[in-house]
């Protein structure tokens, strides 16, 4: 008897995550990240003339920013890469007996799966450091910045794709994708605090507090940090959120809940939109 | 095998397909043939579920591409214009992914891909990645993948677009090999190449059939053009052509070069042979006869006479029950389309 088959998706996906790992960019992007987890950690006191490798909290705090800038920006590119129809093998697997549902679910797992891949090895093999000559204290916040990355990484992933499938040509595409990371990685919070500035006090908590659920990388970098160090450390919409839900663990879910929403509703969307589209 | 029933197609205004109707039946090779920007590429990839008709329904063994897609593409092999293949993979692991999404057993898989291997001659390429290919071996694989899953039905898209002319006579003869079996519908706009492999012809142009028939049957239909050219020595032009034109079934006289004897073009009505009427006219008239030419019969001048006069808006010979005029009267439409779309999609 012959093993069942793999569902579709699964399939695309193994294909995707093959191709990804085949491609040199895939490497340079792990070692980068390895690189710069291995020097945030050991130059990271070098103000206060100490070098060596720092715990996993503080790690932690001094590499969330790095990863908020680099991880959306690899990921949408690499999902541009992979979902473009000019190279004309996607166009292919549009003739293939496979559902439209089904080439996006495997592209964005295969995707996602090659950005997982990259940054477990990013953030592993310094850890392996840290550990060693830092202790194991702060490991949990660690972990925790490795899961809101990698939520982050498929957020961008399915935004990518979205934006990928809209305007159908890579591009397009890519020129939009650096205009969102843009927006979103730097613009975004300068806009908020701008914004509050101009409000009265209750207006400017609101739009800040509303603010944090409408940009992913908002939710993972106050997750993150609530997780790790508590709601001292940031600022206003964070202390908000904890007060509200009536502690910091149903707050970090929530914004954690919130960056999954931000990776199911573009993909959703991302398969609607094909699904109806001539290419 | 493959039925197509009045499939429209257009992008935004301008159609690039209308209402095109055609068969094609197991162990026959179908050519689709038609200028650049007729319609042959939108058609293909509405056949193939690429694209959904506006209008019609496409039938692979007995699937309908809309209602029933997963089971119609998976009785299909589809081998598109530009090969598109995955640069980064590896020839047999490309093949061995194309196996898995047509569902073809493990057990099975394995073997299929060293006939495969074998039969479209990559053995010297199999473990080399795609993008180190020349154009004639990324085209086997592309060959290859379409027939991994041995299905019923296969739909070639230029298969021997930008190979040399070995390559091209291999993968000719390839898809001769290949046609006993299946019902194969090939694109394509190199004449000799449909005449050469194809059991039937199909031509399109500005987004309909214009023409339908076996290579012989298209011919035939434009037997009757044949055109002479005679040289005569001896008289002058003018009595020579008035000869010329009191012959039966002779038309179209005109005098080409009057420089070392009287050089005539003419035409031959409904395929008539003239060489022993004309020897007797220069015996007739005391000539001497230097050069008798007739010019055969090719699919060219078929293809032109139903591509070319179209676009100037001429009548055009109505094959099998297409209705070539209407073609003519929408002008560069699909043209327009297909440049729209391209445009549109730069």
């Amino acid at each position: 008897m012959s093993a069942p088959r793999l569902h579709p998706a699964a399939i695309i996906a193994r294909q995707e995550l093959r191709i990804a790992l085949r491609n040199r960019w895939i490497f340079v992007y792990a070692a980068i990240f390895a690189a710069l987890t291995g020097a945030v950690s050991y130059f990271g006191l070098s103000v206060i003339e100490f070098t060596g490798f720092q715990g996993f909290e503080r790690t932690t705090v001094s590499l969330l920013n790095l990863v908020l800038y680099i991880v959306p920006l690899a990921a949408m590119l690499m999902t541009v890469q992979s979902f473009s129809v000019e190279g004309g093998a996607t166009d292919q697997l549009f003739t293939e007996p496979v559902t439209r549902g089904e080439i996006v679910c495997g592209k964005l797992l295969g995707v996602g799966g090659a950005m997982a891949w990259a940054t477990l090895l990013g953030f592993g093999l310094p850890a392996v450091l840290i550990a060693r000559y830092a202790g194991m204290d702060g490991l949990s916040s660690y972990l925790i910045l490795v899961l809101s990355t990698l939520l982050i990484a498929f957020s961008f992933c399915a935004i990518s794709a979205l934006i990928t499938i809209a305007l159908r040509r890579s591009l397009r595409a890519y020129a939009v994708v650096l205009v969102v990371w843009f927006l979103m990685v730097l613009v975004y919070d300068l806009t908020v605090i701008g914004v509050s500035f101009l409000l009265s006090e209750g207006y400017a908590n609101r739009v800040a507090f509303v603010a944090l659920f409408l940009n992913p990388v908002d939710c993972a970098r106050v997750g993150t940090l609530l997780a790790s160090v508590g709601k001292e450390a940031y600022g206003l919409a964070g202390a908000q959120l904890v007060r509200s839900l009536d502690g910091t663990e149903k707050a970090v879910g929530l914004l954690f809940l919130c960056l999954i929403t931000w990776t199911l509703v573009p993909a959703l969307a991302s398969n609607r939109l094909l699904a109806r589209q001539d290419i | 095998m493959i039925e197509v029933k009045g499939i429209s197609k257009s992008y935004g205004p301008t159609l690039a397909v209308d209402n095109v109707s055609f068969e094609v039946h197991r162990g026959e090779i179908v050519g689709f043939l038609g200028p650049n920007g007729a319609g042959k590429s939108t058609s293909m990839k509405v056949i193939t579920g690429y694209l959904a008709p506006d209008r019609g329904t496409v039938s692979i063994d007995g699937n309908d591409i809309l209602e029933a897609p997963i089971a119609a593409r998976s009785r299909l092999g589809y081998l598109p214009e530009s090969t598109p293949l995955y640069e980064d993979m590896g020839v047999l692991d490309y093949l061995d992914f194309m196996g898995r999404m047509h569902n073809v057993p493990a057990e099975r898989r394995r073997g299929r891909i060293d006939e495969l291997v074998d039969i479209c001659d990559l053995g010297r390429m199999a473990h080399k990645d795609i993008g180190e290919l020349s154009k004639g071996y990324r085209q086997r694989v592309g060959l290859a993948q379409a027939l991994v899953s041995d299905p019923p039905v296969l739909v070639l898209d230029e298969p021997t677009s930008g190979l040399d002319p070995a390559q091209i006579v291999e993968i000719r003869a390839l898809i001769r090999e290949i046609a006993r079996e299946k019902a194969i519908l090939l694109s394509t706009h190199i004449l000799p190449e449909a005449q050469n492999v194809c059991d039937r012809i199909l031509i399109i142009s500005q987004g309909r059939l214009v023409g339908e028939g076996t290579p012989g049957e298209l011919l035939s239909m434009a037997a009757g053009g044949e055109q002479y050219t005679v040289t005569f020595k001896g008289r002058a032009g003018a009595e020579l052509r008035g000869a010329l034109e009191r012959l039966p079934r002779v038309s179209d006289v005109s005098l080409l070069s009057e420089e070392g004897g009287s050089r005539f073009r003419l035409k031959a009505e409904g395929g008539a042979d003239l060489n022993e009427k004309l020897f007797d006219l220069a015996v007739s008239q005391g000539a001497k006869l230097l050069e008798l030419n007739k010019t055969a019969t090719t699919l060219e001048s078929v293809f032109l006479q139903l591509t070319g006069t179209s676009a100037s808006g001429d009548a055009l010979h109505s094959v099998q029950g297409h209705d070539a005029p209407a073609a003519a009267e929408q002008q560069s439409g699909a043209a327009a389309a297909e440049q729209a779309k391209e445009a549109g999609d730069e």
